[in-house]
């Protein structure tokens, strides 16, 4: 529950930053100011799992090509 | 030159300032205006049409040499290939939902790989061609520039988010909501719809609850959004998430009324191999290319006219019944049958801007043949329908019908009837044949063996 408290805070800080300085969407959708504000909070609060994330998956993607199954499967592949 | 009576425009495409659909002698185009061009030209010199057409995210078009019905706007007409039959939210089952959500962001990842991103993701963008969701509107990309937020966040959480998360969370039958919710379903309703343990779940409560907070405390503020830029890793995720949000929705089809319906008939195995038989006879006497299965339950009638190279839709009211059999064509990959949610006692009706927008069910035929198979008793008994009037129904929807008749003392009848008062007097054989003998010619009689039932022939006189 302490950590859903800090998650909130969290949000709304990050919705008071976003208030301050002016832009503006060219589209023919209306995205909606309150869907735009949350997007951008999610979109920057997931950013950096997201990129451990794809750190990891070239890490293993890197040894699992390194493994002989993965070699043998590649020069089936090159026949 | 086109003559303008020969041109309809498409009642669906009007929105986009890009484009719109237009038919031309019974085939679809669609024109590309002037300010779409740059956006055009990018998809198919980048390569992304390309690739997207190789994996089947997207339909595929060729180049016209016609002119477009607003040539001062044109840049292009192109013909699309064409959908078999048209299909809404409202009539999918939540896998069906689910995959056409993955194919949307399946497709905007691809897109940023080509520095391209879809500005719109209605779930009435995406149809199902060969068994599989594609993407129909060729004009949804436009070039992605750097920094910007994801224009079409809102409409994913409102066509696919929402809808998914409600229908597993809380009742399978909640995408009927898309019937009174054009643009997907309002995420105010949805937080409030939704069980109070979904804020637990770290993309709903982003996703829906959060969002939903936000659009009602954002709504009435004069506020001048910042004009802040998300990296491209921050856009990524966000797409990222909303899939990881949709793969982990899960519905396991079981404890409706129908979805174990094969499991309790009363045909013995001899009725059910010669009601088999019967219907591929008769099936091939007729001349159908497309062919609509009412209340078709996992669709194992729909299949034999499908084995034929029909193409079939399989329709039936009940939710479990529908996932079952999109389930399984996808696992055996069949791509000429497509399952489909509909009450018949009240189909889709026309809806959306000027009633005309999404196309009722009987807009969308007639058909060459309509299988009516152990239905007639479901509409006469359990929902007081005249038989006359079921005839009329089925007479504006096909010219052949392959229909069966289940007498009264069929022990499916008794069950019906078990509990109510016998106020059917005119539910006979002799009444069903004088009555749809209005309507239609009957081509064949045939007795099911082992059984009281009889399958009929008609062609709609």
């Amino acid at each position: 529950m302490k950590h859903f408290k800090i998650f909130l805070s969290a949000f709304g800080l990050i919705i008071l930053f976003y208030l301050i300085a002016p832009c503006r969407i060219y589209a023919y959708l209306d995205a909606g100011t309150g869907s735009y504000i949350i997007q951008i909070i999610i979109a920057i609060a997931i950013g950096g799992a997201f990129g451990i994330k794809i750190f990891w998956r070239r890490i293993y993607g890197f040894f699992k090509n390194l493994s002989p199954k993965a070699k043998k499967n590649d020069k089936t592949k090159n026949r | 030159m086109i003559k303008p009576k020969t041109v309809k425009h498409d009642n669906a495409s009007f929105r986009d300032p890009s484009g719109f659909l237009f038919y031309k002698d019974c085939s679809i185009y669609r024109q590309i205006n002037k300010i779409y061009k740059d956006d055009y030209e990018h998809l198919i010199k980048s390569g992304l049409y390309s690739r997207l057409v190789e994996n089947q995210l997207l339909i595929p078009h060729k180049e016209a040499s016609i002119k477009g019905p607003m040539p001062g706007k044109a840049y292009k007409v192109i013909k699309p290939d064409q959908i078999p039959f048209i299909s809404y939210p409202y009539e999918w089952c939540f896998s069906q939902l689910k995959d056409a959500a993955l194919t949307t962001f399946k497709i905007e990842k691809i897109a940023m790989e080509y520095e391209m991103t879809l500005k719109d993701s209605s779930a009435y963008n995406i149809q199902f061609k060969n068994g599989k969701p594609v993407l129909i509107d060729t004009l949804s990309f436009k070039k992605y520039v750097k920094g910007e937020t994801w224009i079409a966040y809102r409409q994913a959480c409102q066509h696919f988010i929402a809808p998914l998360a409600l229908m597993a969370y809380r009742d399978i039958r909640l995408n009927q909501l898309f019937r009174i919710y054009l643009d997907g379903i309002p995420l105010d309703l949805a937080s409030s719809l939704l069980p109070s343990s979904t804020s637990f779940k770290a993309s709903l409560l982003s996703h829906i609850h959060l969002h939903s907070k936000s659009q009602k405390h954002f709504a009435d503020r004069k506020v001048n959004v910042g004009s802040h830029k998300i990296s491209r890793l921050s856009f990524l995720a966000l797409i990222d998430s909303l899939e990881s949000t949709v793969k982990n929705m899960k519905w396991r089809p079981q404890g409706t009324e129908w979805a174990d319906y094969y499991q309790d008939t009363n045909y013995s195995e001899e009725a059910f191999e010669d009601k088999k038989e019967i219907i591929k006879q008769l099936l091939q006497e007729t001349k159908t290319n497309k062919l609509w299965d009412l209340g078709a339950n996992d669709g194992f009638f729909s299949r034999i006219a499908a084995s034929q190279g029909i193409y079939t839709v399989s329709f039936d009211v009940d939710p479990a019944a529908v996932e079952k059999n999109y389930l399984r064509s996808i696992n055996n990959n069949e791509t000429n049958i497509l399952p489909l949610l509909l009450d018949l006692t009240n189909p889709s009706p026309s809806i959306g801007w000027e009633n005309k927008e999404r196309t009722s069910l009987i807009e969308r035929g007639p058909v060459d043949t309509v299988f009516a198979l152990a239905l007639i008793h479901h509409l006469a008994i359990s929902n007081n329908l005249p038989i006359v009037k079921i005839a009329e129904f089925f007479s504006s929807i096909c010219r052949y019908l392959i229909i069966e008749f289940v007498p009264k003392d069929d022990s499916q009848i008794q069950r019906m009837l078990s509990t109510r008062e016998d106020i059917f007097p005119d539910y006979t054989k002799d009444a069903f044949k004088k009555e749809f003998n209005k309507y239609f010619m009957i081509k064949k009689i045939e007795k099911i063996k082992d059984s009281k039932r009889m399958l009929y022939l008609m062609k709609k006189r």
